[in-house]
């Protein structure tokens, strides 16, 4: 009996302990279902979380380049340093070595900052934001935990001071501030992606899938040459430093497809470096686009384009200028000196504004309006950077009895020097208005060129530029802006600055010249101009005539364009003088030999042929044969009696001898035709 | 000897079985015994523990002249066991190689990206350092200390004419760059 009732307790307790044994295995099996069935998704989400990391694929800015490919800004990659002063050990020391290894920080300075936070119980200290390579290799080599190191891109403009109006700058984080950084900031930003990064426990990466795809900036190409815009920008800085000019610009442009070779201006400043406390605020302005002025004698161009179209006035018509003075109603008009009566080209030569104002007149004021307005003055001219100014033309309706013969000769009316090599571009071009560009490529892609809108019959355009070349030979420019192997037309510009204090024109002068060069086929736009010259010296004649000079000088050379004065062999006369009076020659010489392009070659032995002056100065003037067919040539020639060497087919395009040149004796006319 | 059978069977239950019929005589005694002690034994006296005196008898075996009976199909059991095993963890190490050289290979991929990624920076930062060395500003005072010029317009001999640029017309709306 005992027996039997021992085993059944052994029994029940067995029971038990298989009961709990269940029990146990049911909550194990309980919990997995749950595990693996039920929340299966959390769990996996936990998981991912764990050993995911999510990874923020950066969109590198794009690059900028010139048009020849030179980079202009790039973003790299750069580290930045902090510390935490709650971990430092010793200040002092961490201080020193800082400072030794990292440009630019002053130890004290650093101790100073690194002790304040330690006080006041804060961690976090920045000590130099973007660092060079080496400065980052130094500190990655020291011994030291409290060193954190943040990487970030920083935006680096190779060139310094270069083009810095156009490029602009960005912000920290590379946000466009500026220039064409700012204009062009969504197409140069791109898209930031993601990337989902598999890692171990010790958060090495294993595997990665891109969720979505980084969109890098695109990069762009601009119409600038950084060649000629260096040599812009050294020119105008000494022109300012000289003439003593608060600041000054120069637009280099081409006139067919108003591509911006340069775009200057003085002072100016590095866009590596943030602004700080004390920099001139005018360095940042890009007063080229941003800061219209009266543009002055220049706009006398304008003036006698619109007569040339809507009047009977030609360049040989004689315009009284009187004793060189004008009244008006309410003031009286000056010119420099009493140029009697003059013809409209003489007006530009001499620059005289009395004629100006005359021509003005005769062309009225609807008519003047529309072509200034044509002419892209009082309207943005387009071009791609921030903050661009329409300049000041007030609505015809606004103007007042002596607002005519002001904006004919340039008074009243601002622009800026991008519209004015705009409308100096309707001229060498042959009268079409193009819109400024400054965006050659987006990517690979070649950014279209807007058509050009006519404005200008081409004969008027070819007028005014016969008319500008005249102002070079034998008006105000002709002192310094004459060109070595090229022939230039320009004008020149002397804007008394209207001091809105006193309400009076003051001694300080807007210097300008406007210019394009070569005369027959204009390869490139200039303009100059000087703000705040004093006295006869800052005119814009002998200030901002040099400066077109070398700049465009230089940019006919970078841009490969041939001379079109060929080196004109010199009368033995001529060399016996320069021989003995080491002086470069008269300005008027040069012009003789400018138009007489009968040799090539520079003849520099006097007994080599003493009959060369003579070949030079007789003999038949070659016709202008261009733009003719063959049969025209040949029937001209022939009836010219002058030798012709065909070459192609279809219109006449080029010819040489130039048109009006002497033929040396037993020469040809060499013209080749194309379709 | 305190073992479970003891544990679930008290001293005090305890009754001699068929089943051990060796220990029987030597219990009885024992019983006795105890019988005896349990009555003369204080009343607070710690009971020791149960089946505390039981002892059994332990029998000495020499098995030193068995031999094991040969067996035949022993070998190749034992072959085929280690076989089967060697298949299993080949079949296993196949399968978990490709996951493990994945994994691998992960480490290696994502250290050359991560090289590559230094190297393009590096790259950016020379080309920056190119630039910067040959920028017009630079290039210029080089040319100066080296006593270099730019050439003038009369050095210069164009060999061929300049295509368009010798061209001189007025520009027709056909010739010039459309939208």
């Amino acid at each position: 009996m005992d027996e039997a009732v021992a085993r059944v307790k052994a029994d029940r307790r067995l029971t038990w302990l298989i009961a709990i044994l269940l029990c146990w295995g049911a909550a194990i099996l309980a919990k997995l279902v749950s595990t693996q069935i039920f929340h299966h998704a959390k769990y996996v989400a936990d998981a991912r979380r764990q050993q995911e990391r999510k990874i923020t694929l950066p969109a590198v800015r794009g690059n900028i380049y010139d048009r020849n490919g030179h980079p202009l800004a790039m973003s790299v990659s750069a580290d930045s340093v902090s510390v935490n002063p709650l971990q430092v050990p010793d200040l002092s020391v961490a201080a020193e070595l800082l400072a030794i290894n990292l440009k630019g920080v002053n130890q004290e300075e650093i101790y100073e900052k690194m002790r304040w936070q330690a006080e006041n119980h804060k961690g976090f200290l920045v000590i130099k934001k973007h660092i060079t390579p080496a400065e980052s290799e130094r500190l990655h080599s020291l011994p030291v935990n409290w060193i954190d190191f943040a990487n970030e891109t920083s935006r680096e403009y190779p060139n310094g001071e270069i083009a810095a109006h156009v490029l602009g700058g960005v912000y920290q984080q590379e946000k466009g501030v500026a220039g064409i950084e700012k204009a062009m900031d969504p197409v140069l930003e791109g898209k930031p992606g993601m990337l989902s990064m598999l890692t171990d426990v010790k958060r090495r990466g294993i595997d990665e899938r891109v969720e979505v795809p980084a969109q890098p900036g695109t990069s762009l190409t601009l119409t600038i040459d950084e060649r000629i815009q260096f040599v812009a920008e050294r020119e105008i800085q000494e022109a300012v430093i000289k003439y003593h000019s608060r600041n000054g610009t120069v637009v280099v442009m081409d006139p067919y497809t108003g591509e911006i070779l340069a775009l200057a201006n003085y002072p100016t400043y590095d866009p590596n470096i943030g602004p700080k406390e004390g920099d001139n605020p005018m360095a940042r302005f890009n007063c080229g686009v941003q800061v219209p002025f009266e543009p002055g004698s220049v706009f006398k161009v304008i003036t006698l384009s619109a007569a040339l179209e809507t009047t009977t006035l030609r360049p040989e018509t004689m315009i009284p200028t009187g004793n060189g003075a004008l009244s008006l109603p309410g003031r009286v008009v000056h010119d420099t000196h009493a140029h009697g009566t003059i013809s409209m080209q003489e007006v530009l030569e001499q620059s005289s504004n009395i004629g100006a104002i005359l021509i003005g007149a005769r062309v009225g004021r609807e008519k003047m309006y529309e072509y200034v307005r044509k002419f892209g003055f009082g309207q943005q001219s387009g071009v791609p950077l921030a903050a661009e100014s329409k300049g000041l033309l007030r609505k015809l309706d606004h103007w007042g009895t002596t607002s005519l013969a002001s904006v004919s000769m340039g008074q009243e009316i601002s622009a800026t020097s991008i519209q004015l090599a705009r409308a100096a571009s309707v001229i060498a071009n042959g009268g079409m208005l193009v819109k400024p560009k400054l965006v050659y490529k987006r990517g690979d892609k070649l950014e279209p060129t807007e058509a050009p809108v006519r404005i200008l019959k081409p004969e008027t355009a070819i007028t005014m530029r016969q008319m500008m070349e005249g102002v070079v030979l034998r008006g105000t420019g002709r002192h310094c802006c004459k060109l070595e192997g090229y022939t230039s037309g320009g004008k020149t510009g002397s804007a008394q600055i209207f001091d809105t204090a006193t309400k009076h024109y003051t001694h300080s002068y807007n210097a300008s010249f406007m210019g394009f060069a070569p005369v027959t086929n204009p390869q490139l736009v200039v303009m100059v101009t000087l703000n705040g010259t004093v006295g006869e010296a800052g005119f814009g004649g002998p200030s901002a005539g040099p400066v077109f000079n070398k700049v465009i000088t230089e940019a006919l050379r970078i841009r490969d364009v041939p001379r079109d004065i060929p080196d004109a062999p010199e009368a033995p006369q001529l060399i016996q003088a320069k021989a003995e009076k080491p002086e470069p020659m008269d300005e008027d010489d040069v012009s003789i030999a400018g138009l007489s392009d009968g040799a090539s070659i520079i003849e520099e032995d006097p007994d080599a042929n003493p009959l060369v002056t003579n070949a030079v100065l007789t003999g038949p003037r070659v016709p202008d044969l261009r733009g003719k067919t063959v049969r025209e040539v040949v029937q001209q020639s022939s009836e010219a009696n002058l030798p012709v060497l065909i070459e192609g087919s279809g219109i006449a395009r080029q010819q040489s001898p130039r048109p009006g040149a002497i033929l040396p004796e037993g020469s040809k006319i060499k013209v080749v035709f194309r379709r | 000897m305190g073992t479970l059978a003891a544990f679930f069977n008290r001293s005090n239950d305890f009754i001699p079985t068929a089943a051990e019929p060796a220990v029987q005589g030597h219990a009885q005694g024992h019983k006795a015994q105890r019988q005896q002690t349990a009555a003369v034994r204080d009343a607070y006296q710690l009971r020791a523990l149960p089946n505390d005196d039981v002892y059994f008898y332990c029998k000495r075996i020499d098995n030193s002249r068995l031999v094991r009976q040969a067996d035949p199909a022993a070998k190749g059991q034992c072959w085929s066991a280690i076989g089967a095993t060697c298949a299993v963890a080949a079949i296993l190490g196949g399968m978990m190689a490709p996951k493990a050289a994945t994994v691998l290979a992960g480490y290696k991929v994502q250290q050359l990206k991560q090289e590559r990624a230094g190297l393009i920076e590096e790259r950016k930062a020379l080309e920056v350092e190119e630039a910067r060395v040959l920028s017009p500003a630079n290039m210029g005072v080089l040319a100066s200390r080296h006593d270099l010029k730019s050439p003038g317009s009369k050095q210069i001999v164009h060999l061929q004419p300049h295509g368009d640029s010798a061209v001189a017309s007025v520009m027709t709306p056909n010739r010039l760059p459309s939208r």
